[in-house]
């Protein structure tokens, strides 16, 4: 099966969108590398703006998902509340 | 040519404290390093003169008992750089809502009477706001928890904020008259319609206990005051005068939606920690209730008494029962 992947800046907010990304996701892979923090789930990976909310403590638009950003692998679904990164193969 | 990397790994990734704390080593947040281990807990030498039943720091002061008083966090998260640039943000909306509100020539088109009721009601508020940062100092000084304590620390700093933010208003409205502030402190010292709520501000500076000094001030005091200055006192302005007002008040507005997430969740914590702290709550809650109802329904008994409404609605689902 197909692997999607995220690679997010080791940053006080890409660790933040990390931890939303694993309350949210079942058996995710999280691999630190330097400066940056790798993100495997098989099939699809859910970001929920909900839930990164609650780990910044303000509001967080999905568009700013582009600032902590380093690498994608998968089809991107994009809505107001959350953005999916899946493979449909 | 291969060009090798090496990857080094840290030996640490966060402070040994909140290592300990969590059970896990891993990059902790600003926020978790700012507040959790802050506060003082041993090896105390003098009790205070101004309290000899008490080390100075003791969570003993209030009847509220906690395991860990670090479970009452922020769910805004708020530390010292957060804090500041969220309130700078709001700050330069506000700045530029009152730049708007000039050179459209808003207010000089409001009508005297609209002007003459936002004065004789919102200006004496100055006062209320400084006993609010008061208290909120009080509760920084005496009260138990970094994450408990910190948060307070920026109300009373927000409290002042709102002292100012009515200056601001006043001094727009009224072209710079300063003796318009001079006549909202005799109002808050002599008219009879604010002696209630002047009293019960005053009252409040001497309970010793911060928990409920915590209930009083912040989650029924400014929990009915503010939505009856700031929104309903609006209903009472011409149309034109209303909208004017209500983007002279939004940042308060604002700035109060987001304080009351804190509150809540402060209120949701200790309520369900036992059945005793819920019942100390509700018990305080409704005592300062009436007294704050009693105190304002001089100025608009029917938004007081529809504020107080949405408050209890508001505080029962925060795990009261009131």
């Amino acid at each position: 099966m197909s692997i999607a992947l995220l690679v997010m800046q080791d940053t006080e907010d890409g660790r933040a969108i990390v931890r939303a990304i694993q309350k949210d996701n079942d058996d995710v892979k999280v691999t630190p590398k330097p400066a940056m923090i790798q993100v495997e789930r098989e099939k699809q990976i859910v970001i929920k703006s909900e839930t990164v909310q609650e780990e910044l403590g303000r509001d967080w638009d999905v568009e700013e998902m582009q600032i902590e950003l380093v690498s994608i692998g998968g089809q991107i679904e994009e809505t107001d509340d959350e953005i999916i990164v899946y493979w449909d193969n | 040519m291969d060009i090798a990397s090496i990857e080094i790994k840290p030996k640490r990734q966060g402070y040994a404290h909140l290592a300990e704390k969590f059970g896990e080593d891993r990059p902790f947040s600003r926020y978790e390093e700012a507040v959790f281990g802050a506060q003082p807990s041993e090896n105390f030498h003098y009790r205070p003169q101004w309290d000899v039943e008490h080390e100075i720091f003791d969570a003993t002061r209030t009847k509220i008992v906690m395991n860990d008083w670090e479970d009452i966090v922020d769910p805004r998260k708020f530390h010292y750089m957060t804090y500041v640039s969220t309130r700078a943000k709001q700050n330069a909306t506000n700045v530029d809502t009152m730049t708007f509100l000039e050179k459209r020539m808003m207010l000089e088109k409001m009508s005297d009477e609209d002007v003459a009721t936002i004065t004789k009601y919102i200006t004496p508020l100055r006062h209320y706001f400084y006993g609010a940062n008061m208290n909120n100092l009080e509760l920084t000084a005496i009260g138990y928890g970094g994450p408990f304590c910190s948060a307070t620390q920026f109300q009373a700093e927000d409290e002042l904020g709102f002292a100012q933010q009515v200056t601001k208003i006043i001094l727009e409205l009224t072209n710079n008259d300063v003796s318009v502030l001079d006549a909202g402190k005799d109002a808050w010292l002599n008219a009879p319609e604010w002696q209630g709520m002047r009293k019960a501000m005053e009252d409040s500076f001497v309970v010793k206990d911060y928990m409920e000094l915590f209930i009083i001030q912040n989650a029924i005091f400014d929990g009915i005051m503010i939505p009856l200055m700031f929104s309903s006192l609006s209903s009472n302005l011409t149309p034109a005068g209303n909208i004017a007002m209500s983007m002279m008040s939004e940042f308060v507005v604002t700035v109060t939606e987001e304080t009351n997430k804190w509150i809540d969740s402060v209120i949701k914590v200790v309520a369900s920690e036992s059945v005793e702290n819920e019942a100390l709550l509700t018990q305080w809650a409704n005592k300062y209730i009436s007294i704050t109802e009693e105190a304002l329904s001089q100025l608009d008994a029917e938004a007081v008494a529809s504020i107080k409404e949405d408050l209890v609605v508001r505080l029962n689902k925060s795990g009261l029962s009131l």
